[in-house]
């Protein structure tokens, strides 16, 4: 005899396979089916257990018959969907769809190109406009901004003297702060480096609501005046330092240890301003004395986060008045000054938002083609199974009936498509990532996710409802009054004949389109890069540096310039060198537009008065740019602080005050560094496009460097040889004068150029993309379309060339029919960009401005 | 349309005449797996060939189980046993297997 079982959850586990089992069974057996099983098994137990049989063995072969029920299950399932119409729909769809495969396999390609890319379109947009801010009630936040009505720029940075008024006489929010752009010197390794940073208010961290990743944001007794002593850092930042915790973390900023007090999650590092790549560090933000009363241009960034129930309106209707009280208080300063209240998303997803306009525009425009495309080929299909339709109707299958059977057919379709198109938006959505213009922090990790995939479930349901509804309407309109026989002789009837057309003539249109759109952006790529700048960049590099903290007298930034400079042209393949306080199309640029007055002119009303943008430029600057001489002499070596003081201005800023062209020989005065200059104007150059190459080229007074030595300096090199293997080089000649002055930006001048048309080629990439496979996707349609119609028609032409028509008659009719179409195409697709582009064109002018 | 007869279906429509009733008999009867006897069982009831019943309930609650289900021939399905003894002559010589443990 056996021994005793020692396993009793053996047959519980049996049962439990029966639980799970019962699953598969149709709702309509399955208690019954549960039931059998189970008294089976229970009864067996039981019956081994009374003839003390129950033995491992014994107990392993109930779990073995259990684990049998799987195929008595599946058999029970397999039947009930047999019996199933929709099944049965189903299956004959896809026994049509394999009957003809290379014909679907070609629709459901198109309709996955359709549906991915808009997937993608809309992930993207997700992510980058809806998502864009990953606060809690991001539509309570706002940024504000001084509207100049003198310039009419309403993005103007805020000065702290503003902001101080307006934190204090608002009353829309619930919370007001602002951000100073604030880069510190960061020591890790041998070399110090620029770490991008931001001084911020108290309530700045609380306007956005931001819970800590780790640590703690900054509290009041943080605030107090003298260099910070704690900082929050980015997400990213702490994982580059490799510190387990925030604890007791303290690094090293412009010298001086700083505390870490805590860090901000990943993404909610705002991009306020522009400037180079993402902010870092946080830093308490104490006011001084003389910023108290700094109006007038600003250059900080303010967000505030609305009361609940206040309207952005009402909080700009408020703000507006208190503009108005500060205007009269200060009127020196704030006369033009007004505020505006902007939503903060637009603010920081202003930089994307062109560029996905036009993705998810032409992609929509794409799958729009798929659809007409692949709804022709269906009601071409329907018209070849017309025959089969009416033998079913004749049959008693109901006219919806028959409907039904086309839809789920274009449902089968989509499915095919939609899990094609999942594939199509991933690999779109990682290119976008990986050769996106801004490669912004807000692109990492993106990635498809649930959301995106049930997009794409949206859009191919879309599809299908689109597709799908023309042909099974004809279907279900379609009179079986008519023999059999007849339905050979043509193509499914006048009426399905004009739906064909009208959709041929619609993918024809939005093909034509989308080339012409691509053709005005490619037109406007090249006009931008034709726009000749007003310098050369080939051969140049250049190093950026902001010398004010290690050099803070005038002798110790001229004795640093110098020896940066003599070592620089000390480097082998350089050819000549120089220096300028605002080099044109830099991130980091420096713009200094001052009033200037004109000796010998009657003052003019503040609004009206010339104005220009001062820079600092040693006479290398131009003879390493090739920036030409127009009239006058450049600047020389001899201009140091001994002579005599000049300038030298840009054609633009001569052809504005001095139309005459007697600007040569005049003086001018303004202030600069805090103090009132008198300068003659010995020379014109050409103006210089600082910003775009969209933009007016820049109204601009040169100063020689020797006459006003600046610690904003950018070193220009001009090279025989490639710059870029040169620019370690020409970092060590700063280092070689100060080891521990940072670097902020380093480069050849060709990258700056590019980086500044990199999103009108990414614009133009996409376009260009779309338009092409909107174009073949046309022609696929139109040509698979046509020859089918053509071949069904095959017996109809035998019998007219037996009664006597040529086949040139006949041929011509068919080229005839074709070439209309497309022409009804081409007409109405050609003018449709210009309307489409209006739009675009005011965002795209809209982003140029803002990066002033 | 009615299934055709495989050697398996021959063996569980013999059982069923020899008189096993229940599921797991059934499988003890011909030695064939779960997963191969109750597809046959339930192909035998829709194409009228058997048909099934509910143990009543009283039995089952004094054993402390659910009630079982068990099958019995129609006159359609010994018609069919009939036709499977002449098609499959090793089932006159498997009486000695097909003895239900409890009757």
């Amino acid at each position: 005899m056996a021994a005793r079982s020692t396993a009793p959850w053996l047959v519980a586990l049996a049962l439990h396979v029966i639980r799970a089992v019962a699953w598969v069974v149709p709702g309509r057996d399955r208690a019954g089916w549960r039931r059998e099983w189970e008294g089976e098994i229970r009864h067996e137990h039981a019956a081994l257990d009374a003839s003390r049989q129950l033995t491992w063995r014994t107990e392993m072969r109930i779990v073995g018959r259990a684990l049998g029920s799987i195929l008595d299950a599946a058999w029970l399932r397999r039947q009930f969907t047999r019996d199933n119409e929709w099944t049965m729909d189903v299956r004959q769809a896809w026994r049509q769809i394999r009957s003809r495969l290379r014909l679907h396999g070609a629709a459901a390609l198109m309709l996955a190109a359709g549906i991915g890319s808009t997937a993608a379109g809309l992930s993207l947009l997700d992510r980058l406009v809806l998502r864009a801010l990953p606060f809690d009630r991001p539509d309570q936040l706002v940024s504000l901004w001084q509207h100049n009505r003198a310039t009419g720029n309403d993005r103007e940075e805020v000065s702290p003297g503003n902001f101080l008024d307006w934190q204090e006489g608002a009353t829309s929010f619930a919370a007001i702060g602002a951000a100073e752009p604030y880069s510190v010197d960061f020591y890790a390794g041998d070399r110090p480096e620029i770490v991008p940073g931001m001084l911020v208010t108290r309530d700045y961290f609380r306007v956005l609501g931001v819970l800590p990743a780790a640590g703690r944001l900054f509290i009041d007794d943080d605030f107090v005046t003298g260099t910070p002593t704690v900082a929050v850092i980015s997400h990213a930042f702490w994982q580059r330092l490799g510190a387990v915790t925030v604890e007791g973390l303290t690094i090293r900023l412009d010298g001086q240890p700083v505390r870490v007090a805590g860090v901000l999650p990943a993404g909610a590092e705002l991009k306020l301003l522009d400037g180079r790549g993402e902010r870092d560090i946080w830093l308490p933000k104490a006011f001084q004395a003389w910023e108290r009363n700094r109006r007038g241009e600003g250059w900080w960034a303010a967000i505030a986060r609305l009361k609940p129930g206040i309207s952005r309106q009402s909080a700009q209707a408020e703000m507006e008045s208190l503009a108005a009280r500060l205007a009269v208080e200060h009127p020196r300063t704030n006369a033009q000054t007004s505020v505006t209240v902007v939503p903060l998303e637009t603010v920081v997803s202003r930089s994307v938002r062109p560029a996905l306009t036009l993705l998810l525009g032409a992609a929509a425009l794409v799958l729009l083609i798929a659809c007409a495309n692949v709804a022709n080929l269906m009601l071409v299909r329907g018209a070849e199974r017309e025959q089969e339709f009416l033998v079913r109707g004749a049959l008693g299958a109901s006219r919806a009936r028959l409907a039904r059977q086309v839809l789920v057919e274009a449902g089968v379709l989509a499915t095919i498509s939609t899990m094609l198109g999942t594939g199509v938006a991933w690999l779109m959505v990682r290119a976008v990532t990986v050769f996106s213009p801004t490669r912004a922090r807000a692109l990492e990790g993106l990635t498809l996710d649930a959301g995106t995939i049930g997009l794409t479930l949206l859009v191919g349901v879309m599809s299908v409802l689109v597709f799908g509804a023309i042909p099974a309407w004809q279907c279900a309109a379609r009179r079986p009054t008519r023999s059999g026989e007849d339905s050979r002789w043509s193509t499914g009837g006048r009426r399905a004949r004009w739906i064909q057309r009208a959709l041929v003539v619609a993918e024809v249109a939005v093909a034509v389109m989308l080339a012409v759109g691509a053709g005005l952006l490619l037109r406007s790529f090249a006009h931008a890069s034709q726009v000749h700048p007003g310098f050369s960049t080939s051969g140049v590099g250049v190093v950026q540096v902001f010398a004010h903290d290690r050099n803070d007298t005038a002798d110790k930034v001229r004795a640093f310039h110098e020896g940066v400079i003599t070592r620089l042209r000390q480097i082998p393949g350089v050819t000549d060198a120089g220096s300028v306080s605002a080099m044109p199309l830099i991130s980091a640029n420096i713009n200094i537009e001052s009033p200037l007055a004109i000796e010998g002119r009657a003052t003019a009303r503040p609004s009206e008065e010339p104005t220009g943008f001062l820079t600092v430029a040693s006479p290398g600057y131009f003879s390493s740019l090739g920036i030409t001489l127009s009239a006058g002499r450049l600047l020389a070596d001899t201009d140091d602080a001994r002579g005599q003081p000049v300038a030298v201005i840009s054609r633009t800023l001569a052809q504005r005050y001095w139309p005459q062209g007697d600007a040569i020989g005049s003086w001018v005065s303004f202030r600069f560094q805090g103090a009132l200059q008198r300068r003659q104007i010995v020379g014109i150059v050409e103006a210089i496009r600082h910003d775009a190459m969209e933009l007016p080229a820049r109204d601009e007074l040169f100063i020689p460097f020797a006459q006003g030595p600046f610690a904003s300096i950018t070193f220009v090199f001009k090279a025989g040889v490639d710059p870029a293997g040169l620019l370690a080089q020409a970092r060590a000649a700063v280092w070689a004068v100060d080891p521990l002055q940072t670097i902020y930006e380093d480069g050849t001048a060709e990258a700056l150029m590019a980086d500044a048309l990199a999103p009108r080629r990414f614009a133009l990439l996409l376009a260009a993309v779309f338009a092409v496979a909107a174009f073949v996707l046309a022609a696929v349609g139109v040509y698979a379309t046509m020859s089918y119609t053509i071949g069904l028609q095959t017996r109809e032409f035998g019998v007219r060339l037996a009664l006597g028509a040529s086949t040139g008659q006949i041929g011509r009719g068919v080229l005839r029919r074709g070439l209309t179409t497309c022409a009804t195409g081409v007409a109405i697709g050609w003018p449709a960009p210009s309307w489409a582009a209006a739009p675009f064109r005011r965002s795209c002018s809209a982003s140029a401005r803002s990066t002033r | 349309m009615p299934a055709a007869l495989s050697s398996a279906m021959a063996l569980v429509l013999d059982a069923l005449d020899r008189g096993c009733r229940h599921g797991f008999d059934i499988l003890d009867a011909t030695g064939l797996a779960s997963g191969t006897v109750y597809p046959i069982l339930r192909r035998l009831e829709q194409d009228g060939l058997a048909s099934s019943r509910w143990e009543s309930a009283k039995t089952a609650h004094e054993e402390l189980r659910p009630p079982r289900r068990y099958y019995e021939l129609t006159r359609a399905g010994l018609l069919r046993v009939a036709e499977a003894r002449a098609r499959f002559p090793f089932l006159a010589g498997a009486g000695h297997r097909a003895r239900p443990r409890r009757a």
